[in-house]
């Protein structure tokens, strides 16, 4: 049957070795996963409040990657964050009769169901930095940009507002962001009073209004 | 609440932020539910904040959580769960005319198709992973190096993945994790956690089409208690082997 591939390679030498044998390729493996423009999604959250589970298991295969991306960040732990995604995409099929496409994009409304599930399943964690991620103090190209983002102009706007704040402001607001850290978690964190630290995020947030100008 | 209380713009926006501490999160969810200028505030700052999350990539959660989803809603046996993208042949047509707008999700239901109706399609793949040679631990015998370490069969007729371990042993506060490396330009796909326990079945997410898995490559990492934290292989790779079409 199978195969010997004999040393510790980094995956990039072993897909390489796989390619050679292979020779060229076909159509784009990541439009496959990317089952996610905003209508088929607005589609399948309606089907899903009529009870479909077709339209469910669609809104499942199409978003659950990203939502446990954003809930693994949250949490810090794989195995919390299984537990949070199930409970969030049973809360979307019992509630999704509450999406309103007219005042909300679906990735926004499952995007805030998975922080907020996320958020209050917080436990007891390791401290972290943000900048054990790097990609996230930086916008992503376009390419990698979610099917069902903001309108471009909305994205540039945001990121010319955080631009406008102090590094280092910016930096603990991302980690608020994208961790879920308290306040005191971000004071210890980075070795700052927690006055300070609620201080400059409420300073931060209130130029980021202002900036964004609604 | 925050110090200054009758801030609700400010609670608001922190509220989505997610600097609250548990208590204080509970405060405005109690809040919220009675005061909607609160919750429209809440509403506004999750509008304003939500294109961050651009930035954080998606990590594929483990292929039997749909299972457990459906299990949890449906009351289906876990084991009979339809994958993710699996739909009735029934309703197929139908949902692609639903999501016709979308090239992504045509490609998708095509590759469904594949996986149920196209009898040129190899019915069942399998690959012996080995240990990389490097990986060889000091106090292993020959005869174990020369085993596999898992076996791994994907039947393509019941859209399933079946991981046996053969000679893999635990190893102390790691996990050995499968991944799925179809092409070069596309990331290793996580298939999930492997337990040592025995031989396990877990739905087949569908994400590639089976001609694409012909020699594809499969790999088992060592990761942290729980997985990869960020998505990628993170630890070293210690068996590897390529998928070739089982004898009829």
């Amino acid at each position: 049957v199978a195969t010997s591939q004999t040393s510790l390679e980094p995956f990039s030498v072993l897909i390489a070795d796989n390619l050679q044998a292979e020779g060229s390729r076909r159509a784009d493996p990541l439009a496959m996963r990317h089952f996610s423009a905003r209508q088929g999604l607005i589609e399948a959250l309606k089907g899903t409040a009529r009870g479909e589970r077709a339209a469910f298991e669609r809104v499942y295969a199409a978003t659950a990657a990203k939502l446990f991306g954003i809930v693994v960040r949250i949490l810090g732990r794989r195995d919390w964050a299984e537990g949070v995604l199930q409970d969030v995409y049973v809360c979307v099929w019992q509630r999704a009769s509450e999406f309103d496409p007219a005042t909300t994009t679906p990735l926004s409304w499952l995007t805030a169901i998975a922080r907020k599930r996320a958020l209050d399943a917080i436990g007891p964690r390791t401290p972290r930095s943000i900048d054990d991620d790097p990609e996230l103090l930086q916008p992503r190209g376009e390419a990698a940009v979610d099917d069902d983002h903001e309108p471009d102009e909305e994205r540039r706007w945001l990121q010319a507002c955080l631009d406008g704040l102090e590094p280092e402001r910016r930096r603990l607001l991302l980690l608020a962001y994208f961790y879920g850290m308290t306040h005191e978690e971000i004071a210890r964190n980075t070795n700052r009073p927690v006055a300070t630290v609620k201080a400059w995020l409420r300073y931060s947030l209130a130029e980021l209004k202002g900036s964004l100008g609604r | 609440m925050t110090d200054d209380g009758e801030d609700t713009e400010g609670l608001a926006a922190e509220y989505v932020l997610g600097s609250l501490s548990p208590a204080e999160r509970s405060e405005a969810d109690a809040r919220r539910r009675t005061d909607t200028v609160l919750d429209e505030a809440v509403k506004a700052w999750e509008a304003r904040l939500g294109t961050l999350n651009d930035r954080v990539e998606g990590i594929e959660p483990p292929p039997h959580l749909y299972g457990n989803i459906a299990h949890q809603l449906f009351g289906q046996p876990v084991d009979s769960t339809a994958p993710a993208l699996r739909l009735q042949a029934k309703r197929r047509w139908r949902a692609l005319s639903i999501v016709g707008g979308s090239a992504a999700a045509t490609i998708a239901l095509i590759v469904a198709a594949y996986l149920h109706h196209l009898p040129a399609s190899p019915a069942k793949l399998v690959a012996e992973l080995q240990r990389s040679t490097s990986a060889t631990l000091a106090d292993e015998t020959a005869s174990a190096r020369a085993a596999p370490g898992f076996v791994v069969s994907f039947d393509l007729r019941t859209s399933t993945i079946m991981v046996s371990p053969v000679a893999a042993r635990p190893a102390a506060r790691w996990n050995y994790q499968l991944w799925l490396i179809p092409h070069e330009s596309e990331p290793p796909i996580s298939l999930g956690l492997i337990s040592l326990a025995g031989s396990t079945t877990s739905p087949w997410p569908a994400t590639c089409p089976p001609n694409d898995l012909v020699r594809a490559t499969l790999a088992v990492s060592l990761e942290p208690e729980g997985g990869s934290p960020n998505g990628k292989p993170s630890g070293a790779t210690v068996f590897v082997g390529k998928l070739v079409q089982a004898m009829p």
